[in-house]
């Protein structure tokens, strides 16, 4: 099974493959074809992550002790985004996810379409989402206790 | 007539390729670009002249301050007031506003109100709201009729319902364009015993902007709309405005006297000039008002309109797209929805194939969020440097955009 670092490393040779930052978006743009729309009710404001240009609903669940991430964005590139996390991260061991360190956006041409504002974003759904293992992680260790 | 072939030479950065495509800028209403004539008065000075201005006594401050003082004079002719005494250097639109909110606040009465509208830049909105919260006074938001113009009637029952000291409008809409009619809400809000504030960030460079004809009390402008560099703004005010304020920020450059018990300050404009004023930015500034007094501002302006009138028409042709509002009069800017494409993938798509465009709430939230119900629009903004066939490789690459995010 490929680490959460070696999916990453697979995906950036993907999204550069061609030269062409418009193709690189346009890779963004298969990628949110391949995530689940979530339906209108579960859009709720207590698991909205936004920022001024576009909004991310947010659940993460535990599947036999490994995170699992279900969610959604009115923008077609954050459904991007969300998928290549979802690739990354689900059903890997949470400790895995924990050291991952998820910098494809600032290895590639994504970069100019990712402003600060938008890179916070990205980060606080990337922190969610350690966070959630980490406690994964804290809890296995305290069962083992 | 204006020459844009010509003109273009005077924009060195217009002639590039952005990810391997020509650019073609319509982001003119965050900021226009410069043209060579301010970039070499801006060079030249530094090169030459650099000293910091007023009571410098030497040849360079000396050489400063008379071209800080000649701005002066230049932006007070460029917005026909009466007295460059009544020009005040500031940092921009957003730093006039903040300021005068700040010094307007202290002669504000509580139970008084101030009127904006619903289609304000969040500069010309949050300070007066936020001096309304503190002084305990009522702030309202004119509404706007279904076409994006101010609905007048609605406007002068705010000015007979309530005790108003103060109305601050934008002359043109930064998302809508709608050029507001300020000389008839200036007479309006004056029968009313109000005093009036125009935002003219987005008006200064394609309208006519006569502080005198329009009789407003104060008004504000940035100089990095229309050619200068970022940072160097106006606050224009009536002498007689002006006088009736006390400064809200203080320090070197704008008092006479100083003493522990009292300090007593330098007449107009100066009191409202603290610190190292951007002499530079104003040496810019005076640069770009003669680069486009040289083009002449009515062929500005009339290609400017026929540019956006252009590009509406295109827009138009676009399935699923709706360009917000359809005002009386537009300028500077449309903006538009397309059905399933959010603005940001727009933005994001056109320019990887080059074309500048700015996706997002422009900073106009109340407007967008409580008047249009809509998050974000996408917003085009020529200038007179575009061509025609600049919009229309725009529209060709939205056609495209929006085919791959509808596939």
């Amino acid at each position: 099974m490929e680490t959460p670092q070696e999916i990453q490393e697979r995906i950036i040779g993907e999204i550069t493959q061609s030269g062409d930052p418009f193709d690189q978006f346009n890779y963004l743009l298969m990628k949110a074809s391949q995530l689940d729309e979530m339906p209108d009710e579960r859009k709720v404001e207590d698991v909205l992550v936004k920022d001024c240009q576009s909004q991310v609903w947010l659940y993460l669940r535990e599947v036999d002790g490994c995170p699992v991430i279900e969610a959604d964005s009115d923008t077609l590139m954050i459904r991007g985004t969300i998928q290549i996390l979802k690739d990354m991260f689900d059903h890997q061991p949470p400790e895995a996810v924990v050291a991952c360190d998820v910098d494809y956006i600032k290895r590639t041409d994504l970069a100019y379409a990712f402003d600060s504002k938008r890179v916070a974003g990205q980060v606080a759904i990337v922190g969610r989402i350690k966070r959630f293992a980490q406690s994964l992680v804290d809890r296995r260790g305290g069962a083992d206790a | 007539m204006l020459n844009v072939e010509a003109v273009r030479d005077d924009f060195p950065v217009l002639e590039q390729e952005v990810f391997g495509r020509p650019l073609v800028y319509l982001d003119s209403a965050a900021t226009m670009q410069m043209p060579k004539p301010v970039l070499d008065a801006v060079v030249r000075h530094y090169t030459h002249d650099n000293a910091n201005v007023h009571r410098g006594i030497h040849a360079l401050s000396e050489r400063s301050t008379r071209a800080l003082e000649d701005a002066r004079e230049r932006a007070r002719a460029f917005i026909n007031a009466e007295s460059a005494d009544e020009v005040v250097f500031t940092s921009g639109t957003t730093g006039s506003l903040n300021m005068l909110a700040d010094m307007w606040a202290q002669t504000m009465r509580p139970g008084t109100a101030i009127v904006v509208t619903m289609m304000e830049h969040h500069a010309n909105f949050v300070p007066w709201q936020q001096a309304c919260a503190r002084k305990g006074c009522a702030f309202c938001a004119a509404p706007l009729d279904a076409n994006g113009d101010i609905d007048l009637a609605a406007f002068e029952e705010l000015l007979e319902g309530h005790d108003v000291s103060l109305v601050s409008v934008a002359h043109v809409s930064n998302v809508l364009g709608t050029v507001n009619p300020v000389r008839a809400i200036a007479a309006l809000a004056h029968a009313h015993g109000a005093a009036v504030v125009v935002d003219a960030a987005q008006s200064v460079r394609h309208e006519r902007v006569d502080v005198r004809a329009i009789d407003c009390d104060f008004l504000a402008f940035s100089g990095h709309k229309m050619g200068a560099p970022t940072g160097i703004g106006v606050l224009y005010g009536k002498r007689a405005m002006l006088e009736r304020l006390r400064p809200v920020r203080f320090g070197g450059e704008m008092v006479e006297d100083v003493r522990v018990g009292k300090t007593t300050f330098e007449e107009l404009p100066l009191r409202f000039e603290a610190g190292t004023p951007n002499y530079v930015g104003a040496i810019g500034l005076a640069a770009a008002i003669d680069y486009l007094e040289q083009m002449g501002r009515d062929n500005v302006r009339a290609y400017e309109h026929e540019l956006l009138a252009y590009a509406e028409q295109r827009l138009g042709e676009i399935d699923g797209l709706q360009v917000l509002g359809n005002p009386q009069h537009r300028a500077g800017c449309l903006s538009f929805t397309v059905e399933g494409a959010h603005p940001f993938d727009i933005a994001t798509l056109a320019d990887k194939l080059g074309i500048a465009l700015r996706s997002g709430n422009q900073c106009a939230q109340p407007l967008l969020y409580e008047a249009y119900d809509v998050q974000s629009i996408t917003r085009m903004s020529p200038a007179f440097y575009n061509t025609m066939g600049e919009i229309d490789r725009a529209v060709d690459v939205l056609e495209y955009v929006l085919k791959l995010l509808h596939r």
